[in-house]
């Protein structure tokens, strides 16, 4: 079990916290309940709640189908679906269920989303979740409880740490505890697929040099002679003695009587005086050379390989953050931009903003969209619009957007739609649509391809 | 017959009248007889013009008709490409940031494809040091000096570290002709040259007045002179911006010395052994050459300097041992008297002579200074043209030609006056002791020659632990 100390970080404490309370779910008997230390959290009983806002859940059940029927209901339902979730069964603290978070030593470290932002970010996921096409559940199971926690705090970022069992030299803690990894660094593999599937974008951290055979970052290096490659290298003082000009290295004029000057064979009597040490030389001990420099020369903790360091495999020591590679949707997601929490009604600013957003994602994630602009009559009015702004909102996906651009003017984001399904919705949305006087509806869309983000314009007739 | 006869005394009549009309215009424009003439310029015709003259056609003569050593040459060079000795080439750099990377890229270029190079950084307090390490590679090391020990011990720690057959020596800021280690190589055919000059030329000409006439001193002294030396086998001198040597045998002398002069002084000691040095003028490298006349004066005092201090003080004994024909080596003897006869004697008395004809025949100095300026540009025209055919970079020349009209003042006065003023301070005062050239630390601490080693005392005691 791991504590968000280890990923969360320490230096970044300028976070939003928002005065919320913890949910408790449990069917323990307040004699079992007193044995965890709640106190000091200030806690909201299941029943009790009130539309109170929730910072956290803490699922405590000593029976485990309950526990996981709570945690269901829990992960379902929007408004807590990203938020963490703190459980122990059976009294202990043995984390149950994968989609879970790990048990904090202070709940107030954790920093959550408001929950307004909470249902884009949901259908988000959804969207790059549905289309990470993997045949093992395992990892898909522990990819989603990756990406929930990951988009359920302020801090959406898996950092490298030094790890000495890592065959990398590196372990990402976080992904560590959610992706359930047996061994250090395995985790960088998933990450990968993660990375490909389009879920985490990863940015380079550190480059680290490995074994070309292995791909092992343990390596150690040596000095080696360039002739015999031995590494048994010493290094000794050359002498240079005024007098003659003679130049030695200084072991060789080391005699019974003193130093003496290898050339002119005369006593040395100080440094600085009549002679001076003003270079140092390395000297292979096995073949004598006497060189300036040797080559550095790396072997591999693990296979023993032997390399030169130019030979040297590299390995990109990646961080890896939650993928919004938009910078529109953070501004959203932060909440520069104002909308009602209670439908997905946007105000023209925003609907642009997501309408651009909506455009880089196309290409990503591999689907097209649509944009349906209604336009009404102009004798039509004010009324008119807003009645057709909630009609289209009670009939419309829960993922898609509506927006008023002007007094008669009303555009739709339909997401992962073609043309022909655009139309499709059109023709459903006939009974509601003959009702209004229609100047002309417009299909914008959008195609999958890249470098393209002129919308083929279609008329639709009512 | 006697249309003949009178045909004869027609020729010499006319003859007779042209010299008399020669000798009245001599005496005219010189305002001197011929025979006054002859008295104040005879050193000009019978041993400056025979000594540049005869050289240069000689030079000629050989670089022309001497196929044999042609063959020699380039049996050798089959022979250095297929077994491909190491040669290293010591670079001593203090303060070269500014030319380091050419030398070396000038280095790396070579068509000889067998070559280690030594940087030995003497503590400089530029970026040497950085650019060292940048140039660091396979073939290229470096020796970091803490404390400044100058030029001698560059070229003796490059010695130590040497690997090569054969040991090159250069400056930090001389350029390299691409083929100029393979050339430089090539008289090591014979067995007895065991020292190689390259040949020598300026890398700025242009950037001023002083360094158009060091370039053109650089081809008639250089390029012409040296193949000559080299030619009768008494070349007196390797320069140290360019020259290579067998390396054992500059092992066997014990290196460099620390002076002055230190390129002198190794090549009359592989003369003193018995070997032979060679001039090579297809090994071409470029140094630069001082912008102003302060820099070519402090440069010119120094190499004369160390001509008094070497050739006199430290290998004094080659001159004197002449005297009792004790050394057999007639060439040693040639070589090391053409310097000082020549440079020192001669050129001093031609100095001493033009004050003395001042001072008392003041009549004479314009008709010695007339026919110095109409023979001597003459010479040098002459030698210029031997030098256009014998060199490869024609252009050059050809660039230099209207600067032979004056060569004459700079080297035959300008610099002559600069090397007197040397020899005396040097003899007077022993100023090559002082030269910065040689680090301060330790010009103060090597005994001069003829004194007494102040720590022969120390010599003597059995025992004497450091």
């Amino acid at each position: 079990m791991i504590s968000p100390h280890d990923y969360l970080g320490k230096k970044d404490r300028d976070h939003m916290k928002i005065k919320a309370k913890y949910l408790l779910h449990t069917d323990l008997s307040p004699d079992d309940l007193a044995k965890f230390s709640l106190s000091g959290l200030d806690l909201l009983m299941e029943d009790s709640q009130n539309g109170e806002p929730i910072k956290a859940g803490i699922f405590l059940f000593k029976d485990p189908p309950s526990c996981y029927k709570s945690l269901s209901s829990w992960r379902t339902h929007e408004s807590t679906a990203l938020l963490p979730a703190f459980v122990a069964v059976d009294q202990s603290n043995t984390l149950y269920d994968p989609v879970l978070d790990s048990l904090a030593d202070n709940c107030d470290d954790l920093i959550v989303f408001p929950t307004i932002n909470i249902r884009l970010m949901t259908g988000e996921l959804n969207t790059i979740h549905s289309s990470f096409h993997s045949d093992n559940e395992h990892i898909k199971s522990e990819t989603s409880r990756l990406l929930f926690f990951l988009a359920s705090r302020n801090r959406p970022v898996i950092e490298p740490r030094k790890c000495l069992t890592s065959k990398s030299g590196w372990e990402w803690p976080l992904a560590k505890a959610l992706l359930n990894v047996e061994h250090a660094g395995e985790e960088s593999k998933v990450l990968e697929v993660m990375v490909e599937a389009g879920m985490l974008a990863k940015r380079t951290k550190e480059l680290v040099v490995a074994c070309p055979k292995c791909g092992n970052a343990r390596i150690g290096t040596t000095k080696v002679c360039s002739s015999c490659k031995s590494s048994v290298i010493r290094q000794t003082n050359i002498v240079h003695h005024y007098s003659c000009g003679g130049v030695f290295p200084e072991e060789e004029g080391w005699t019974k009587e003193g130093l003496r000057c290898t050339k002119c064979h005369r006593k040395l009597v100080h440094i600085g005086v009549d002679y001076e040490r003003p270079a140092k030389v390395d000297v292979c001990v096995n073949c004598g050379q006497t060189n300036e420099s040797f080559a550095y020369e790396a072997y591999c903790l693990a296979c023993e390989e032997r390399f030169s360091l130019q030979s040297a495999a590299s390995l990109h020591i990646s961080e890896y953050s939650l993928e919004k590679d938009d910078i529109e949707i953070k501004r959203l997601l932060n909440g520069q931009v104002d909308y009602d929490d209670e439908t997905f009604y946007l105000d023209p600013k925003a609907f642009q903003i997501v309408l651009n957003a909506e455009k880089k994602l196309a290409s990503r994630n591999q689907a097209d969209f649509c944009v349906l602009k209604l336009k009404l009559n102009r004798d039509a009015g004010p009324i008119q619009g807003e009645a057709l702004v909630e009609r289209l909102i009670n009939k419309l996906r829960g993922s898609d957007i509506v927006s008023r651009l002007s007094t008669d003017t009303i555009a739709t984001l339909l997401r992962h739609v073609s043309i022909e399904e655009a139309k499709k919705c059109l023709t459903r949305l006939k009974a509601e649509l003959v009702n209004y006087d229609f100047d002309k509806i417009l299909i914008e869309h959008y195609p999958v391809i890249e470098n393209e983000d002129i919308p083929r314009i279609l008329e639709w007739k009512v | 017959m006697e249309g003949l006869i009178s045909a004869v005394f027609y020729v010499l009549r006319f003859a007779n009248d042209l010299l008399h009309y020669f000798k009245e215009t001599l005496a005219v424009i010189f305002m001197a007889s011929p025979l006054e003439i002859l008295k104040a310029t005879w050193p000009i015709f019978l041993i400056d013009v025979p000594r540049f003259t005869l050289t240069a056609w000689y030079s000629a003569y050989r670089h022309f008709f001497d196929t044999r050593s042609k063959v020699s040459k380039e049996k050798f060079r089959q022979k250095l490409l297929r077994e491909q000795p190491l040669v290293t080439v010591v670079v001593p750099a203090f303060n070269e940031g500014e030319n380091l990377f050419a030398t070396i890229s000038s280095l790396k270029a070579q068509t000889y494809p067998n070559v280690e190079i030594i940087i030995a950084n003497d503590s400089s307090t530029d970026d040497t040091a950085k650019i060292c390490e940048l140039l660091k590679g396979e073939n290229i090391r470096v020796v970091h000096a803490q404390i400044r020990q100058g030029k001698a011990f560059g070229h003796n720690i490059g010695l130590l570290l040497s690997k090569g057959k054969y040991i090159v020596v250069c400056d930090g800021d001389t350029v390299f002709h691409r083929d100029a280690i393979m050339e430089i190589l090539l008289p090591f055919m014979d067995p007895e040259v065991k020292g190689v000059a390259g040949n020598v030329k300026v890398r700025n000409p242009y950037d001023s007045f002083i360094t158009r006439m060091q370039a053109l001193e650089y081809l008639l002294s250089i390029e012409l002179g040296r193949r000559f030396s080299s030619h009768v086998d008494i070349l007196w001198i390797i320069s140290g911006a360019f020259g290579a040597f067998d390396a054992n045998t500059v092992k066997k002398i014990g290196g460099w010395e620390v002076s002055p002069g230190e390129d002198k002084d190794i090549t009359t000691s592989l003369r003193k052994m018995g070997f032979k040095v060679a001039f090579t003028p297809d090994a071409i490298c470029y140094t630069e050459a001082p912008r102003t006349i302060g820099g070519l004066v402090r440069q010119r005092l120094r190499w004369s300097r160390s001509l008094l201090l070497l050739g006199v003080r430290k290998h004094g004994d080659l001159l004197i041992r002449s005297f009792f024909w004790q050394d057999k080596k007639l060439k040693n003897i040639m070589s090391a008297w053409d310097i000082i006869a020549y440079n020192i004697l001669f050129g001093s008395g031609a100095i001493l002579v033009l004050i003395l004809i001042t001072i008392f025949a003041p009549n004479l100095l314009l008709t010695v200074f007339l026919i110095m300026a109409l023979i001597y540009p003459v010479v040098d025209l002459l030698n210029m043209i031997v030098v256009f055919a014998l060199s490869k970079d024609k252009k050059a020349v050809l660039s230099l030609l209207p600067y032979v009209a004056i060569a004459w003042l700079y080297v035959g006065i300008f610099l002559k006056v600069i090397m007197i003023f040397a020899w005396l301070d040097e003899y007077f005062f022993r100023s090559s002791y002082h030269d910065p050239y040689v680090p301060l630390a330790v010009r103060e601490r090597k005994p001069r020659w003829g004194e007494k080693d102040p720590y022969a005392e120390l010599q003597a005691l059995p025992e004497y632990e450091n």
